[in-house]
């Protein structure tokens, strides 16, 4: 189930696909990784260390960090505030235990 | 320093008033990183080093919180041939002090340490080398005195001393306050309340930065420390590394300012990247300043104030987060039986006299 | 050379401010944390994206074609996704971001940090599907995006029905709007602004005939209580307000909702403004904290300024006006601006009637003992509680021993929260929030130390090379 749609009359532009913990996604370029996931509806992009407990779009101005996501090559990104490219390979940030330790 | 010198005493019964400019736990060892390391002491630091890494291990048990104290072993680091010298020769001396140091040649680091650049030449290894948080140790100590009864005076300021044999009298701006004995614990102000007794103990300041990253990936499980001082490394329970090495920021302890320099951090930031290039991606979340007061020699001053019988003062530790635990326990032996169970005369406030 | 005017933040009032700067010749830099210029009240679509005459994407675009060519004008420099860390000396600032890191000698700097949707924990906050007000425009305004299924939008403020018209308008099936002020009493207060700026008055009676045209249940003097959901959000509980600005026990529904839009008001983004030393003071109609302004605007740090609601809570028109008197206070110290200081001193008393209008007898809090407070570090209220020394009124301490606002938020999303349910936000507090400290957002080290600029390393090592231990 979709937990985004484009609201009628925006025209976005040319599709791409990527990858989210090994999912393939839909987006457009130029979209944010975070609202590519929501239309995909994958609503809990990530999963806090000591909780645990699932969590994922709020503030939508790169504020928060809740929609941080890990993007292949480069590290941890507001998804956000990153736009979705052709081939992007996304993961849920990586949870530490303290026993790892 | 002080908090540790009022559990001890506390804990020997005594009745114990700290009295703190600002707020308790607010200064050096509170905004420290947090290494425990022996590597890192110069020589005549080690057995007390060594003796405080005992104190830290009994001290969760003993204050009843865990301070998230860590002996990991760390890696001493050396990058031009140079350093690679210093670390060598740097090593019987350690030795002979007792502490269990390994040289690591190239090959081993690369197999043991993958994470490690390959700037990095040698190392050397010591099991001892460990962290705890000054962030959990802080908070533990504060319920431990207040358990004990001690009386904690904050945000009071002391105007003036007045000591003779038995009495001293500190006339504060929250009231005059009668004690038997005074220790001097107020890290870089030390000297400044030495002064109000006419005593000089002379100190420099250094202001120390810190920075903090986004918590990640285990990678790093011991502490990293340089030949020449200049990098600290660790990354603690969260997943967040603590990048430090004494690279200094702005400020001065009489307008209380103190503030990172951008170009002395930038210069750290570079420095740990190229020793630890995957610290790169990751964001830094906070970086800070501490101040450090800094004896002429770089040894603590533990001791007697030189003229007065029952004033003392602990200071200038270099390495006071590792060192305040024993200190703390030497500190109120020399005040309760005058017979401290390690020597303490490297530490004489008077060293400097006939300079 | 001239010095430039460093202008921190792309939005209404920077732009504002940077197209009267540049239209007099001076140069000026614009560095802002977005992708793209506007701020939040002009996100714009991603540029590959194009909107059709009839979207039913409700957003301004009358405006755009004033503000935003200052963008591309020759005497402007316009850094996107590029944050300023550090200033010195006294005015120098230090930048970076993914495109780029370097220093600038300023002539002046503007503040233009804009808001923040103010935190306001109850249970289930942070459950997938509940979204700030802010983050809902901008998943219409800057991702062309509505929710899908059922939607229920609560809060305090203006915000509550923009948000909630703007969904309708997208076509969102918008069941509930929730506004914990009775109408009566927003009404009330807002006769006296009426004659001050009718047409804010229309736009909102405007939005109201939106909803009830789209089926809307309009509930005032009613709060969120918790949000529930397996995963993510699934239903949401509605309570009456009590007279202690938290739920009432008694009398609470629950409605199903996919997604809650929770708009409790909105925060200034201080932490500029904190980080390098401006003097700060409280004001409840400005939304808080704000840094002490003399009348041109300036902070109390010389030509440093702080414009639009970065410095205070009063929208659009508001940023617009500052922004632009700003630019004249360092033009010429304002000495032409006599009707627009009128015009402005109007704005000025509308908004902090508007603010007073939605400004609740008691404060509100729907948070609980075992409520999530700080998101990053997963704190809840009764942790935080338990740290708090009883008398102390210093959040710093509380921050130091529980990890408070430590996380990757660096404290934006907890800190004014949290001052507030522990009881220590008092008017008296000479220190209200810990000092924000650098980078004012998080940096990546690797662009942090591509700046090429920076001053000679003072190695610790070669200054004393007795000095081992750090």
């Amino acid at each position: 189930m979709r937990n985004a749609r484009l609201i009628p009359g925006i025209a976005p532009g040319t599709a791409v696909s990527f990858t989210f913990n090994g999912q393939t996604v839909d987006g457009y370029v130029g979209e944010g990784v975070a609202a590519a996931l929501m239309r995909a509806g994958i609503r809990g992009t990530r999963t806090t260390a000591r909780q645990p407990e699932p969590r994922g779009y709020y503030c939508g101005m790169g504020v928060c960090w809740e929609c941080t996501v890990e993007v292949e090559g480069m590290g941890t990104v507001r998804g956000c505030m990153f736009p979705v490219q052709e081939g992007l390979v996304v993961r849920s940030p990586s949870v530490r235990s303290e026993e790892d330790l | 320093m002080g908090l540790f010198t009022a559990l001890n005493l506390a804990e020997q019964g005594r009745n114990v008033t700290v009295v703190e400019r600002g707020r308790i736990w607010s200064e050096a060892s509170a905004v420290n990183a947090g290494s425990l390391a022996a590597q890192n002491k110069l020589p005549p630091l080690v057995p007390y080093t060594l003796a405080a890494f005992d104190v830290w291990k009994s001290l969760p048990e003993r204050i009843g919180c865990d301070v998230d104290y860590h002996q990991t072993g760390g890696y001493k680091i050396a990058t031009t041939p140079e350093e690679v010298a210093r670390l060598r020769a740097g090593l019987d001396a350690q030795r002979a002090a007792g502490l269990p140091v390994r040289f690591m040649e190239p090959e081993e680091i690369r197999s043991e340490t993958p994470w490690l650049s390959d700037k990095v030449l040698a190392a050397t290894y010591c099991e001892l080398d460990s962290f705890a948080s000054p962030i959990r140790t802080g908070p533990g100590l504060h319920k431990a005195l207040s358990r004990l009864g001690v009386t904690i005076l904050e945000d009071t300021h002391i105007r003036s001393i007045k000591a003779s044999s038995g009495t001293v009298h500190l006339d504060t701006n929250a009231g005059a306050i009668d004690a038997r004995q005074l220790a001097i614990t107020a890290g870089a102000w030390s000297g400044k309340v030495a002064a109000m007794l006419g005593s000089r103990v002379d100190m420099s300041l250094d202001v120390n930065m810190v920075s903090v990253t986004e918590p990640a990936p285990f990678t790093i499980g011991k502490i990293v420390t340089h030949a020449r001082g200049i990098l600290t490394l660790k990354q603690v329970s969260n997943g967040s590394c603590l990048i430090g090495g004494g690279w200094q920021g702005n400020g001065s302890i009489d307008d209380q300012c103190k503030d990172v320099d951008p170009d002395q951090l930038t210069h750290n930031f570079i420095l740990a990247n190229e020793i630890i290039p995957g610290l790169g991606p990751l964001h830094i979340l906070r970086s800070w300043a501490g101040y450090e007061g800094v004896s002429p020699d770089s040894l603590p001053y533990l001791g007697q104030l030189p003229g007065f019988d029952n004033i003392f003062m602990a200071a200038c530790a270099r390495g006071g987060f590792t060192l305040g635990p024993l200190f703390g326990q030497l500190l109120c032996e020399l005040m309760t039986t005058g017979k401290p169970s390690m020597p303490l005369e490297a530490f004489h406030l008077a060293r400097f006299d006939n300079a | 050379m001239t010095k430039p005017v460093v202008i921190v933040g792309a939005g209404p009032a920077g732009l504002a401010c940077a197209t009267r700067l540049a239209r007099n010749g001076l140069p000026v830099v614009i560095i802002d944390d977005n992708l793209q210029a506007g701020g939040q009240y002009f996100r714009q679509l991603p540029p590959s994206y194009r909107a059709e005459p009839d979207a039913k994407l409700l957003r301004e675009t009358k405006r755009v074609g004033t503000l935003f060519p200052v963008l591309r004008d020759p005497l402007v420099t316009y850094l996107p996704s590029t944050t300023v860390w550090s200033v010195h000396d006294p005015l120098t600032i230090d930048y970076a971001g993914p495109a780029g890191a370097g220093r600038i000698a300023a002539a002046a700097i503007v503040v233009a940090t804009g808001a923040q949707d103010a935190p306001f924990p109850f249970p289930g906050w942070t459950l997938p599907g509940v979204i700030s007000a802010g983050g809902c425009l901008n998943l219409a305004k800057g991702h062309g995006l509505a929710p899908s299924g059922k939607v229920v939008v609560a809060g305090n403020g203006p915000l509550v029905l923009v948000a909630a018209a703007t969904l309708a308008a997208a076509g969102a099936e918008v069941t509930h709007v929730i506004e914990a002020q009775p109408t009566w009493r927003v009404g009330v207060a807002m006769m006296r602004g009426a004659l001050l700026s009718p047409s804010l008055l229309f736009k909102g009676a405007g939005y109201r005939a939106r909803l009830m045209a789209h089926g809307t249940h309009f509930l005032a003097g009613k709060m969120v209580s918790r949000a529930i959901g397996q995963g993510s959000l699934e239903a949401v509980e509605i309570a009456s307000v009590g007279p202690d600005g938290k739920p009432l026990a008694n009398g609470s529904v629950l409605l199903k909702a996919e997604t809650l839009v929770s708009g409790y008001g909105l925060l200034p983004g201080t932490e500029f403004v904190r980080m390098i030393g401006c003097r700060m003071m409280r004001d409840p109609l400005m939304g808080g904290w704000v840094p002490q302004r003399s009348e041109t605007f300036e902070t109390s740090l010389a030509k440093v300024y702080a414009i639009g609601d970065g410095a205070g809570i009063g929208g659009v028109e508001v940023a617009i006006a500052e922004g632009n008197l700003a630019a004249g206070a360092i033009i010429d110290g304002g000495a032409s601006d006599g009707a627009a200081k009128r015009r402005y001193a109007r704005l000025n008393r509308f908004r902090r009637i508007l603010s007073g209008a939605y400004l609740t007898r008691a404060k509100l809090s729907s948070a609980t003992d075992d409520t999530i407070v700080c998101r990053c570090e997963e704190l809840r209220l009764s942790d935080l509680k338990s740290a708090v020394v009883a008398g102390d009124t210093h959040l710093h301490r509380v921050k130091s021993s529980t990890r408070l606002g430590m996380g990757r938020c660096q404290g934006r999303n907890c800190l004014s929260s949290a001052s507030k349910l522990l009881g220590l936000d008092h008017e008296d507090a000479a220190l209200p929030l810990p000092r924000m400290r650098p980078p004012v957002r998080p940096l990546r080290l690797n662009d942090i130390i591509k700046n090429q600029s920076i001053g000679p390393a003072r190695v610790p090592d070669e200054a004393n090379a007795s000095k081992q231990e750090r």
